[in-house]
């Protein structure tokens, strides 16, 4: 089985850098994008496996992202995990968007985050990815 | 990275001169070819390029590469190059940088005479300027598009690591500074002597590192019961009360874990736009809370960075403040166990009844005017009420008996010092103070007991304890007397310094205002009389 794909959306480079670093020495495929726009654009051409997601991103907020997934049956099972330095707006207006499954407060700790993707990939309720892409 | 092949954002300054020293201008417009920045080229071939024929031009070459994603460098005139660059912002394209280069037969254009005379130009001027400046040739031409592009992609590339670079340094900078705060707040959290001196580490971290214009700490309770401020900016005790209650009955707009954060509406507030307010807890036991409001900086909202940090702060503090409490309940419970065998002796002594005590006050306050440390004057004071505890090993009727005594007798007083070292020396916590309890009936002329020690051979802690004993017993009524007046007393003390006392403590003694000991005399005097008449 091919490594899990994963689509990181954030508009401050450095914090994909990071990221992105961790998640490529944790075994994952990555690719990013910077404003959530382009993760849409990405995600429809490439059907990832998960989506980490900024809230403030320039054109597409990470919970417009998420509801625009949602929107498109061959990504609606991707699962989003939410990251923000305002986590405690977030939480209201992420309710009732059903693939976001988690969010996260920054300034997080890349450990935690790998943590959590390995757990929501593990759960078997999603590897949406995969088989997506070999009905495409 | 997973990268678009079209992300070029603004051209770099770099690139500017880099056109320039190749011998190309350089224009910036927008998505309409109108210009952003006056083209970039000898003066007067400045003025040539922003004529209306070739602003014409630029508007009808901006319509061509609107929609086009790779643009082409073209030849709108016979001997004119264009070599266009997208600009972009966040994906977007905001304009054109456009690289323009001449061949010597731009001379022969038929739009060179028009464009001057709408400019009210000199044509031969102008064609002289264009001469000097129409280096390039059609080979030269093919190189340029090749390179010019591959410069810019390095360049942008280098200006993309650059803002990368920023935002890892900023971060790295925040990180330092919470990092370092968190370190300072470590090492002070052992001091609980003074515990003001943490709290005030904490609340000056919030509103410095964290960078809040007003920050306080409000403490609960009997042990603390403070209220400190912190930052640019004070509240009075109202305004502070009102936030209090504010943030006491109020739900908050957001909770971040457990901080609450409030909105305040008025923006022309110190403390807008928000509050944010932690309750300093350990377990269920709240011993205050920490509130900061007029968040500085560049982004006044606040953010979970924040947040996070006020709970480890405040988490860090309510631990600080549950060991003080449980240290000052132990330092209550050891003065309570000394303060007890002091009492001991007391009642086994009536004429010595709160000796101990006045000892220990006064040997405090000639610590204190000897300039010696906190510490040291505590381990003078606690010396001072334990001085005489080793009496208990000596009988009552030599320590009662009136009148002379016999040398046996005396002997036996005599031993009292070595006794209530031995009694103490048991309780490791008591070991610094022992030197006074063994040596504080030793004389600086070397005369004393029980070692015969002089001069500065004798603890300090002994020497002081010493002057406070002796003025203390001639005060008193005594078994074997009825106290001396104050003059003569102090008189006594005087004339003694540098052979029965060390001239220092003596000096500094013979300095302190003896009120509050006087008050001391007076309870302790009506206290044996109600002890009496039960």
């Amino acid at each position: 089985m091919a490594s899990p794909l994963i689509l990181l959306a954030d508009d401050e480079p450095h914090i994909t850098h990071v990221l992105a670093r961790s998640l490529r020495s944790a075994g994952f495929d990555v690719i990013t994008a910077e404003d959530g726009e382009e993760a849409f654009e990405l995600a429809a051409e490439r059907i990832p496996d998960l989506v980490v997601t900024d809230l403030q991103m320039p054109y597409m907020s990470g919970i417009e992202l998420a509801e625009k997934l949602n929107g498109r049956a061959e990504l609606s099972g991707i699962p989003v995990i939410l990251l923000s330095a305002r986590g405690y707006v977030v939480s209201q207006n992420a309710e009732g968007i059903d693939n976001i499954r988690l969010t996260l407060e920054k300034p997080f700790s890349a450990k935690s985050v790998i943590k959590h993707i390995t757990g929501l990939l593990d759960s078997g309720e999603c590897n949406p990815g995969d088989a997506a892409r070999e009905a495409a | 990275m997973f990268r678009r092949p079209d992300q070029i954002r603004p051209v770099p300054p770099e690139f500017v001169d880099r056109c320039r020293s190749l011998g190309l201008q350089s224009w910036r417009v927008d998505l309409n070819g109108l210009t952003v920045t006056e083209p970039d080229a000898p003066d007067l071939l400045a003025l040539w390029m922003s004529s209306k024929p070739m602003r014409q031009i630029m508007t009808e070459l901006a319509s061509e590469w609107s929609g086009i994603e790779e643009l082409r460098p073209s030849q709108p005139l016979p001997g004119m190059w264009v070599f266009p660059f997208a600009e972009t912002h966040r994906r977007r394209r905001t304009g054109y940088f456009v690289a323009i280069g001449f061949e010597p037969k731009i001379l022969e254009s038929d739009l060179l005479e028009p464009s001057c005379v709408g400019g009210s130009l000199q044509l031969g001027a102008v064609k002289h300027q264009l001469a000097a400046n129409a280096t390039l040739t059609p080979q030269c031409a093919a190189v340029l598009t090749e390179t010019l592009g591959w410069m810019l992609n390095d360049l942008t590339d280098s200006d993309r690591s650059q803002r990368t670079i920023e935002g890892f340094t900023e971060q790295l900078a925040l990180s330092y500074e919470t990092v370092s705060m968190l370190s300072d707040l470590g090492t002070g959290i052992s001091a609980m002597g003074d515990p003001m001196v943490f709290v005030n580490a904490v609340g000056e971290h919030v509103s410095e590192t964290l960078q809040y214009r007003w920050t306080s700490v409000v403490l609960d309770g009997q042990s603390f019961g403070r209220r400190a401020q912190f930052g640019d900016h004070r509240l009075s005790d109202e305004e502070l009360d009102a936030v209090l209650s504010r943030v006491r009955r109020d739900e908050p707009d957001a909770v971040a874990g457990s901080t609450g954060i409030f909105t305040i509406d008025d923006p022309m507030s110190p403390l807008s736009p928000q509050l944010v307010a932690h309750v300093i807890k350990n377990g269920e036991h709240e011993h205050g809370v920490v509130i900061a409001g007029g968040k500085m900086g560049e982004d006044p909202q606040v953010s979970t960075y924040e947040t996070k940090s006020f709970q480890s702060l405040t988490g860090l503090l309510g631990a600080f403040l549950a060991n003080v409490e449980l240290y000052q309940q132990q330092r209550r419970m050891f003065f309570g166990t000394i303060r007890s065998m002091s009492g001991a002796l007391d009642a086994k002594d009536r004429y010595t009844r709160g000796h101990s005590d006045r000892v220990a006050y006064l040997s405090q306050a000639i610590a204190r005017e000897l300039g010696l440390s906190d510490r040291e004057v505590e381990e003078v004071h606690i010396s001072g009420i334990l001085h005489d505890v080793g009496k208990i090993g000596v009988p009552e009727a030599v320590l009662c008996k009136p009148g002379r005594l016999t040398d046996e007798e005396f002997d036996a007083i005599k031993r009292h010092p070595q006794i209530g070292f031995d009694i103490l020396s048991d309780i490791p916590s008591l070991e610094p103070i022992l030197p006074g309890v063994l040596h504080h009936h030793e004389r600086y002329d070397g005369g004393g007991y029980p070692s015969g020690l002089s001069g500065e051979d004798i603890p300090l802690m002994a020497r002081i304890i010493g002057v406070a004993d002796t003025f203390d017993a001639m005060s008193s009524n005594r078994s074997y007397r009825s106290k001396l007046p104050r003059e003569v007393v102090l008189e006594e003390i005087r004339k003694c310094a540098g052979t029965q006392f060390d001239p220092g403590a003596a000096a500094a003694f013979l300095r302190l205002d003896l009120g509050e000991y006087d008050r001391m005399v007076q309870v302790a005097a009506s206290q044996s009389s109600l002890g009496k008449a039960a």
